[in-house]
């Protein structure tokens, strides 16, 4: 009896997997400052800063208020903002529109936080673009767009199908429409010799394909996508593209949240760390330019 | 054979020859008076081989015939001996790399093979000796070597020896993921150490998902494991060389082992097929886990009413066999085969009938996934002696890995037998990386203080990664299929290399191995060329002090493609390509190695390490890599290590104790992840280990084993800022990759083996371990998770915590070996 009850608790034993908590509130994390701005040309500057909690810290959910000293320049000139206070204890810096080309730098403060700089770029506007709508032998709805990239410097880009339908109901004297932006699993990036699927970021409130060109290459790039539209009643559909062209520390940002969001082996340790990408140097968050072109609207034929 | 018992076993006389030289004496062709030792040293040197003899032979007699140094320039290794011990009263019988020396008269033991190994099992001291004295004496930085008897001494992981796991404990290695054979040799990925069998290079060295290394300890001679001072022989990773040597079979008797434990089985023969020329020697391995699992399956399936298959087998298989057709040549063919079959498979049957009056449904939904992978190594060795002191090694290999994964998802629905609608999909991804070989190594001793080696190998690698997709659905009596295949980045490439060394003896007191390696890889439109050097030092400082330092410089031209660090049959290997170019890593290592009084030992090594053009996985997560687009997947970054490790041994006849130390930093910089250098996931600054066996009589033998290092890194939110919006759950920043520690881990092992010998007299033995003896909860994976409760207002209570997921308990295990 005694050897059966020693397996058997050795059998059990053997048998138990376990999880546990462990202490990381020795990790030494300190506050810091946070910001948080994407910044389109020619439109309004919005800058977001924080005072960040650290995550061993959270439980006390005391607001986190920050009164920061900053300065924002644009080409090593001061720029005229304003600033209003947040429900969150933060701060909403406005400031007037940039230009393509624009060099953009923020150095913010605060009395007990490590002060923060960032710098980035308004990049040049989305090349000169051709783009295509139409229904392809297999009758998917396709959408196409072809550009040349810039053989000169490495390249950041963006891209969001819009789709508006206009379906005709039975007895209906006006047509009822709907926007939105649609996700399309199918969409390539493709070059003369390769093709790939782009990283999607979710961005300006929608999911954005984001993709870099390849250094000293001068080929044509183009984006395929194939639409999943289902047709219940008489439909009349037209897609618009808005286009971004990025600047290096916005790619990475967006890379960075679809990294996160795309490996969950990386949450547990097991693949490689690769969300963690900031440019404020010293804190935490991002500060990026970017700019923004919409095309007119297509009906796909 | 009592006689043997207080045999002195020499490796490397030298090291007890603190004060004599060849070299220092000048080669007048004169006769002059030296010792027989001395002549010994001279021999050894030139032929590389070693002296067994009786302790109570007078080797310090003079030797008063022509000088050892002219005879062995001009004349074979028997005419040497022959020179040294004509009239002396001893005889000597040329044994393998070994010269037995015995009084004239006196009775010869029978066989020699068996002679040497009794020897080296039973004298745990003189082959303690043997071994400190190879690695003080070795020039090389880094280096250990794990003599093959020393596996069947101890501990025994479910049931069976293993040379990873043994590698696992030295110092400057880091386990990565518990129970797995992950071996991170001074801040080296996996993928990074050379892996030979016999000089043929193997990918993947693991079977079940790693927690038994590929090496049937049962055949394996020796290990010898580099870290550092690379000599120019290897090359082709970038942290570590892990050489294994099977044995060849004995000569004059037919013996083996048979062995059986918790979860695998083993046999081993060996024997002469003609006596004193040709012997075989075959290790078998073969799991037998599936022998429960298959009829556990259909215990489940019947109780649950599914149909549930599970099913996992392994074997390998080494074959040696050797013939010599004369003093000069020797011919040698190895085979390795071993795979590793997983299957799964689940069915489930549902029945419904919504009214009386309706015909009831049924839906069939049947998932299942299989893993298939292995290695098979084919290779002939062909030894031949040019001359006296020239030696040539030629060999030609043929080396496969595959792995396969597949898949399938079948989705029926029928009313009154009629198939209303079903869908069939399955996939497989295959994986077979194929090498063909061709080397050849020359050894060539034109003087004492020189033993160059040189030799060049030409390998042809093919890497074919695909996949095969099918799908069909059928609706309303309509079939639409589609297959895709893809052939996906089917790579060729050629890698030729060349390369010399010279072991040098500058002086009684300096040792230099100096040399230098050119590689080469020819893939589609790219070829990549490579010089890398390589010299180690080593200062004697009498006899028991040595001072080495070492700088080597490694290329890997092939890459790992995996999408996690888990070492799954999923990972492939593809080429450097015009855009992924070959990884280099360069290191410098120095150290003191000290033979100190009362048979204690400590060695001292520090080292500096840097790595280009490592690579990381960075795209969307399958367990698969993509396979057409690897190459966008693969981002290139830095690294770099340093640190020191400290070994202190001490032993007798019966007791041996060692304590590794290492403190050591390991550093990575991917742009693309973070602008500066961070921590690797394998950074462990404290890694202390301490073994202990102890014999107790001669039947009963005990082992322990304590590991303890600093925990491993993962990357983790680290800031918060609550939104604007009440009731929002806050934002997560990421500050830095690889930002948190993760617990440290710590395990005990023991180990015990009960030694008997049968009637029929041969040894039979027992063993009982048990791995994380006091069950030691250490992480598998780790995540910050929180604590909360949520109200219609706010968040309450809101803790964010580490949480660890460990599986690994105290595992216990058995084995009976018979010995025959």
């Amino acid at each position: 009896m005694k050897t059966k009850i020693i397996f058997l608790l050795l059998i059990a034993t053997a048998s138990t997997g376990c999880r546990y908590s462990f202490d990381i509130e020795d990790s030494g994390l300190e506050p810091r400052i946070c910001v948080k701005s994407y910044i389109c040309a020619d439109s309004t500057t919005v800058i977001e800063i924080h005072r960040t909690i650290p995550v061993d810290e959270i439980s006390s959910t005391a607001s986190a208020t920050i009164s920061p000293s900053f300065s924002l320049l644009c080409n090593g000139e001061e720029v005229e903002t304003a600033s209003t206070g947040m429900a969150n204890g933060g701060m909403r810096i406005e400031a007037g529109a940039f230009s393509e080309g624009d060099r953009l730098s923020l150095t913010v403060g605060a009395d007990d936080l490590e002060t923060v700089k960032a710098e980035t770029s308004i990049p040049d506007g989305f090349p000169e673009y051709t783009f295509e709508a139409y229904t392809d032998a297999d009758g998917n709805k396709c959408v196409l767009l072809s550009y040349k990239d810039n053989p000169q410097s490495r390249d950041y880009y963006g891209a969001a199908v819009e789709v508006r339908r206009f379906e005709y109901y039975p007895h209906s004297e006006s047509p009822s429409v709907y926007i939105s932006f649609t996700i399309v699993d199918d969409t390539e990036i493709s070059l003369d010799r390769y093709a790939y699927a782009p990283a999607t970021a979710w961005f300006e409130e929608h999911d954005t394909f984001i993709w870099s060109d390849e250094e000293e290459d001068d080929d044509c790039y183009e984006m395929r996508s194939r639409l999943s539209l289902s047709l219940q009643y008489e439909v009349t559909e037209e897609v618009r593209l808005h286009l971004y062209r990025l600047s290096e520390e916005m790619y990475r940002t967006l890379y960075a949240y679809y990294d996160a969001h795309s490996n969950p082996f990386a949450s547990v340790g097991l693949s490689s760390p690769s969300f963690t990408y900031s440019n404020v140097n010293r804190g935490v968050g991002y500060f990026c330019g970017y700019t923004k072109t919409v095309s007119e609207w297509m009906e796909i034929k | 054979m009592k006689t043997f018992i207080r045999i002195l076993l020499t490796v490397l006389l030298p090291a007890c020859l603190a004060g004599t030289t060849a070299d220092a004496m000048p080669d007048r062709g004169q006769k002059e008076t030296k010792t027989l030792r001395q002549g010994m040293e001279t021999i050894h040197l030139h032929f590389n081989v070693n002296f067994i003899y009786d302790s109570s032979l007078d080797i310090d007699r003079p030797y008063t015939g022509t000088p050892m140094e002219r005879i062995v320039r001009e004349n074979e290794l028997h005419v040497c001996l022959e020179a040294l011990f004509k009239d002396t009263g001893i005889r000597f019988e040329i044994m393998k790399h070994y010269v037995v020396l015995t009084r004239e008269g006196k009775k010869k033991p029978k066989d020699y093979t068996i002679f040497i190994e009794e020897q080296r099992d039973t004298l745990s001291e003189s082959v303690i000796t043997a071994l400190l004295a190879k690695e003080r004496s070795t020039t090389q930085t880094g280096f250990q070597r794990l003599d093959g008897k020393s596996f069947g001494n101890g501990f025994a992981l479910l049931s069976s020896p293993d040379v990873i796991k043994s590698l696992q404990q030295l110092p400057g290695v880091a386990t990565g993921t518990e129970l797995l054979s992950g071996l991170y040799v001074r801040g080296g990925d996996g993928a990074d150490n050379l892996y030979l069998l016999d000089d043929i290079p193997l990918y993947q060295v693991s079977h079940l998902a790693g927690l038994f290394s590929s090496f049937n300890t049962d055949v394996v001679e020796s290990v010898d494991f580099y870290k550092s001072g690379f000599p120019a022989r290897y090359g082709g990773r970038l942290s570590s060389v892990v050489d294994v040597r099977t044995r060849t079979g004995d000569m004059q008797e037919h013996h083996g082992l048979f062995s059986i434990g918790l979860l695998d089985g083993r046999l081993q023969f060996e024997g002469p097929i003609i006596k004193g020329k040709t012997s075989y020697n075959i290790g078998l391995r073969r799991s037998w886990l599936d022998v429960l699992t298959e009829p556990a399956s259909l215990i489940v399936s019947n109780v649950q009413k599914t149909d549930f298959r599970i099913k996992y087998a392994f074997w390998d298989l080494n074959a040696n066999i050797t013939h010599i057709f004369s003093e000069k040549d020797r011919l040698e063919l190895n085979i390795y085969g071993g795979r590793d079959a997983l299957k799964f498979r689940q069915g489930d049957r549902t029945e419904e009938t919504v009214t009386a009056e309706e015909a009831s449904q049924e839906y069939y939904n049947e998932a299942g996934m299989g893993m298939v992978w292995g290695n098979l190594l084919t290779s002939l060795d062909w030894e031949r002696h040019l001359s006296a002191n020239h030696e040539m090694d030629v060999k030609a290999y043929f080396s496969r890995y595959s792995a396969i994964f597949s898949y399938l998802e079948n989705i029926r629905e029928s009313a009154l037998e009629d198939i209303t609608s079903s869908s069939y999909s399955n996939g497989e991804n295959r994986s077979r990386t194929a090498d063909i070989g061709l080397r050849a190594d020359f050894f060539f001793n034109p003087m004492p203080s020189h033993k160059i080696r040189y030799g060049m190998a030409l390998q042809y690698h093919i890497y074919r990664p695909e996949y095969v997709k099918e799908l069909k659905v059928t609706q309303d009596g309509e079939t639409l299929s589609d297959e895709t295949l893809s052939e996906g980045s089917r790579r060729r490439s050629f890698e030729p290399s060349i390369y010399i060394e010279d072991e040098i003896r500058v002086a009684r007191w300096l040792h230099a191995d100096i040399g230098l390696r050119y590689g080469a890889i020819a893939t589609k439109g790219k070829t990549y060329h490579s010089i890398q050097p390589r010299a180690a030092l080593r200062f004697d400082a009498g006899s028991r002090t040595a001072f080495k330092l070492s700088y080597s410089e490694m290329v890997q031209n092939d890459h790992q493609v995996a999408s996690n660090y888990l070492q799954l049959p999923t990972n492939f290997w593809m080429p450097s390509t015009d855009r992924i170019a070959p990884s280099r890593s360069r290191q410098v290592a120095a150290g003191a190695y000290l033979n100190l009084p009362f048979g204690m030992r400590l060695n001292m090594e520090g080292y500096f390490k840097t790595m280009d053009n490592l690579l990381e996985f960075r795209g969307k997560w399958g367990l698969y890599p993509p396979i057409d687009l690897w190459e966008d997947c693969m981002i290139t970054g830095r690294g770099r290590s340093w640190g020191m490790e400290t070994e202190l041994s001490w032993a007798d006849e019966n007791t041996s104790v060692t304590a590794y130390y290492t403190l050591s930093w390991s550093r990575r910089l991917f742009k693309e992840f973070y602008p500066d250098w961070y921590s690797d996931r394998n950074d462990n600054r404290h890694k202390l280990t301490f073994t202990a066996t102890r014999r107790f009589g001669k039947r009963f033998e005990m082992y322990a084993s304590w590991n303890w290092h600093s925990g491993g890194w993962m990357t983790s939110a680290s800031q918060t800022i609550w939104t604007d919006e009440i009731g929002d759950w806050p934002e997560m920043y990421y500050e830095a990759p690889n930002n948190l520690k993760l617990p440290d881990y710590h395990r005990l092992d023991v180990g015990f083996n009960f030694r008997k010998t049968t009637r029929r007299g041969n040894e039979s033995v027992w063993n009982l371990s048990l791995y994380n003896a006091y069950c030691s909860m250490n992480p598998i994976v780790a995540y910050i998770g929180d604590r909360y409760e949520f109200t219609k207002e706010n968040l309450k209570g809101l803790e964010m915590v580490g949480e660890a997921f460990s599986i690994i308990p105290i595992i216990p295990s058995f084995s009976y070996t018979l010995k025959f």
